[in-house]
């Protein structure tokens, strides 16, 4: 596999770029603790989420919050002009599938075509003389259910259910960075995705990832525009390609385009991300690099290309066919009414989602917070006592990995931390609250077992209240309902194990 | 507040028993620094303490035997007083500067070049005319002090209760006085700040085993900075119970017993000068407030942190015998309740 050689050119640049990005996405995520970095904000990378930013549109139903994502929407716009060049060149979670390519030991060899499946393609690529038709070879196309992954979580979105914690790898990969600064959940996800890289390099990329495959769909628009739009592109020179292959076994993404294609021009393929390994492999210089239209690069046999050589940016050429889809008419509608199959069960099977969970200030409005919460942990992060937790399984699917306000662990100072929660969130799943009027829940004492109603010196929950909640009589303690905040300090601090004092969600 | 010792004879006596005590607290610093040492041993730690633990009492009793002289050895000089009391109201920090020059002044406590974790009361974010933090011009002026009998490292710390630690110690103030008078500001917060070292109170009958700051078991002096006030379950926070701050296992006190928790606390650490901050006061729905306040422009100071307890007791209307800790303090012989046998200097 060309990647296990040394990177020249083409390659030294792109990790060069991942690495910047990767870096900035964890040094942001760092960054995110208290006090949060306000310039540049520390989620700027969760709002470069596309799909996140897609789903923000279709089930908020706030443009604020959608318009919070414009870091996204350029992307998605630039994405439009040709290619998912964001998944070969920045996204933080490609970066660290090549980085574990990279150290993955030589003797396990990943899944590749055997020579006579490449045969095979360039068969049915072959085309009678004089047409430029090609046959859309099927190769691994049931490899590819991330547009069926897609279609669900768009179908979940329109009924405000939220799965990006699946869907979007800047979602994946912050919560990892997350998990692996406060350990607390397995990150077993993660895990699974890295270990996919014995089978295939980029197969979370190239079959399973909803936000590569909305990428992907969006950059279809622009493989009608001349290649010059197109902020990176692929393209090919076919009177130079000697069909060797090499071009198809480099790349990550099991694109078969630089190798059958017989259109001069860019490449069409919505699985290309202009990552430049086919550019960097083919010996004789067929390929090229292409940034709005001017040659970036090209390996092998510099200078066999003609700077006229460009037929698709030249007048009187032949329009370009449009980019095609790896999957059937018939496998996408097959998604979307799997997806609804699957969303009823999850309706009806997975918890209540309205039963109230002690969450952060401004998020007391369950069924608002699953709806925009994206479980990017980006809050836990920035909680300066530690106060969140993700939810478990065990209120049910819809709430996994949410954050949960846990009193034991640390009482919440909404009155002192001017709400870092809210101001990392990046999909506003967090509203912003007077300090002097905010309630998150309201403690209740257990007076069987408190010290003090056991006459014992004790009123520690006094002590610690900021907001002389607590009134004592001698030494026995109770909730004074209207100065109640629900902060928690009184369940933090309580000397009895379990607390005798609870945070209960407000019903 | 008259001084009811006019008796010679025996203020000189109480003058040598405390310097008695002074000493003995010394030889106790030495065995807490060594304990805080092998505690990383933890498996040792317990009984390596309570062996030293009998070491230091024979040290003690050795002490006793050479009946050292007044700590104001000069002859001919008045005797330094064994309590001070610093009363008119005024610069609370000029008040506890009176009350120390009239102990002998700091450096009777603070040798050059020592270590001092001064233990204040930082634990509120409210200001000073709350009356629930140590008033920052006491700690600036007690921290200054330090400095000039040539301490090398003055550390102010507390184990904050209400929100962020660092929180508290900018809006009361005292972290910023601290610092300005040339201290390190150590705060820790939470419940449980999960630091601390492992070590076990010899002398214990409630506490058996706690979790003390590096801060102040490294340190060569301690002083203790209290803010009097009310107290839900203690009665009055004084000396003693300010003590409770250098403990990271704060809440597990609560659970054995609170009062002779603290007197145990004490017996532990027992720190070598309690200076108590009554220049205002919180006079109910303490420790926190808000409540009602008075200003009786006080400051006491004095070696037996026991005594300066008792005496503070009075500013409430109240006695030693009506505050648990103070009473079993006293039981244990950590100090003398009835101040009146010291020599007390009203300055």
């Amino acid at each position: 596999m060309s990647a296990r050689e040394r990177p020249r050119g083409v390659s030294v640049a792109r990790r060069l770029v991942q690495a910047a990005f990767l870096a900035a996405f964890v040094a942001l995520a760092v960054a995110a603790a208290y006090p949060p970095l306000s310039f540049p904000a520390s989620n700027v990378m969760l709002r470069l989420d596309p799909i996140a930013a897609v789903y923000s549109l279709i089930s908020v139903h706030s443009l604020g919050v959608a318009a919070a994502f414009w870091p996204a929407w350029v992307l998605i716009g630039l994405t439009a002009l040709g290619s998912r060049f964001f998944c070969g060149w920045i996204c933080p979670l490609g970066t660290c599938l090549d980085a574990a390519g990279a150290v993955k030991p030589r003797a396990l060899k990943y899944y590749e075509p055997t020579g006579s499946q490449v045969r095979q393609l360039r068969k049915g690529a072959d085309p009678a003389p004089g047409t430029a038709k090609h046959t859309p070879p099927r190769g691994r196309a049931w490899l590819r259910p991330k547009y069926l992954l897609l279609a669900l979580v768009l179908v979940f979105a329109l009924a405000r259910v939220n799965l990006l914690y699946f869907a979007s790898p800047m979602v994946i990969v912050n919560g990892t960075v997350h998990y692996a600064l406060m350990p607390i959940v397995p990150i077993v996800f993660i895990a699974l995705i890295l270990a996919a890289i014995f089978y295939r390099p980029r197969f979370w990329c190239e079959s399973l990832c909803p936000s590569g495959a909305l990428l992907g769909l969006v950059s279809w628009a622009g493989k009608k525009f001349p290649s010059r739009a197109g902020v990176l592109a692929v393209a090919k020179q076919p009177s130079a390609c000697t069909s060797c292959g090499v071009c198809y076994k480099a790349c990550s993404f099991g694109v078969e385009e630089p190798f059958t294609s017989e259109m001069p021009g860019r490449l069409r393929s919505l699985d290309c991300t202009s990552c430049g390994q086919c550019v960097g492999a083919c010996p004789e210089g067929a390929l090229s690099l292409d940034g709005f239209g001017r040659t970036l690069y090209v390996a092998g046999a510099v200078g066999a290309r003609s700077a006229t050589d460009k037929p698709s940016s030249l007048p009187g050429s032949p329009a370009p066919p449009a980019g095609r889809f790896a999957v059937s008419r018939r496998e996408f509608l097959g998604s979307v009414g799997l997806g609804a199959v699957l969303l009823a069960g999850y309706g009806i099977g997975m918890g209540d989602h309205k039963a109230p969970v002690l969450r952060m200030p401004g998020a007391q409005d369950e069924s608002l917070f699953l709806a925009r919460c994206n479980r990017c942990q980006e809050c836990a992060r920035a909680c300066p006592p530690g106060s969140l937790k993700p939810m478990g399984i065990e209120s049910g699917l819809q709430k996994l990995w949410t954050p949960r306000f846990v009193p034991r662990e640390a009482g919440c100072i909404f009155d002192q931390c001017s709400q870092a929660c809210q101001r990392v969130c990046p999909a506003g799943a967090i509203l912003k609250v007077d300090p002097k009027d905010t309630k998150i829940g309201l403690a209740a004492l257990n007076r069987r077992t408190c010290l003090g109603w056991r006459g014992k010196y004790c009123l520690v929950c006094q002590e610690r209240c900021r907001f002389d909640a607590i009134a004592a009589k001698g030494l026995r303690p109770s909730v004074l309902e209207d100065k109640c905040t629900g902060c928690g300090s009184c369940e933090e601090t309580c000397p009895t194990n379990p607390p005798s004092i609870v945070v209960r969600p407000l019903v | 507040m008259s001084n009811p010792m006019d008796d010679d004879l025996l203020a000189r006596f109480s003058a040598e028993l405390s310097q008695k005590m002074l000493e003995e607290r010394l030889e106790r610093r030495e065995f807490l620094k060594r304990a805080g040492k092998v505690a990383g041993a933890a498996l040792l730690s317990g009984a390596l303490g309570s062996v030293i633990g009998c070491g230091v009492k024979e040290a003690a009793r050795k002490t006793a035997a050479s009946a050292p002289a007044s700590p104001s050895a000069a002859p001919g000089a008045p005797a330094a007083a064994d309590l001070a009391v610093a009363a008119g109201g005024g610069d609370p920090g000029a008040l506890a500067r009176r009350a120390v020059d009239a102990l002998g002044g700091m450096g009777r406590f603070v040798k050059p070049g020592k270590t001092v974790a001064i233990k204040v009361n930082g634990s509120f974010m409210d200001g000073p005319e709350a009356g629930t933090s140590t008033h920052p011009s006491v700690v600036a002026q007690v921290v200054a002090m330090c400095r000039e009998a040539g301490a090398s490292r003055v550390i102010v710390t507390d184990h904050t209760l209400r929100g962020a630690a660092e929180t508290c110690f900018a809006r009361n103030g005292v972290g910023a006085a601290a610092r300005s008078a040339g201290a390190e500001v150590v705060a820790y917060g939470g419940s449980d700040s999960g630091q601390g070292t492992d070590v076990a109170v010899p002398g214990g009958t409630a506490l058996a085993r706690t979790r003390i700051y590096p801060v102040v078991l490294n340190a060569d002096v301690l002083i203790t900075v209290p803010k009097a006030k009310n107290h839900g379950s203690a009665g009055l926070s004084l000396g003693m119970k300010n003590l409770i701050g250098v403990t990271a296992d704060m809440s597990n006190i609560h659970n054995v017993d609170l009062h002779q928790g603290i007197a145990d606390l004490a017996s532990l650490v027992k720190p070598d000068l309690s200076i108590v901050d009554a220049s205002i006061v919180l006079t109910a729905n303490g420790p926190g407030g808000p409540g009602p306040t008075k200003a009786p422009g006080i400051v006491i100071a004095s070696p037996d942190f026991v005594a300066a307890d008792s005496f503070a007791c009075t500013l409430f209307g109240m006695t030693a015998s009506d505050v648990g800790y103070v009473v079993d303090a006293g039981r244990m012989g950590l100090g003398q309740v009835d101040y009146t046998k010291l020599r007390v200097a009203n300055v």
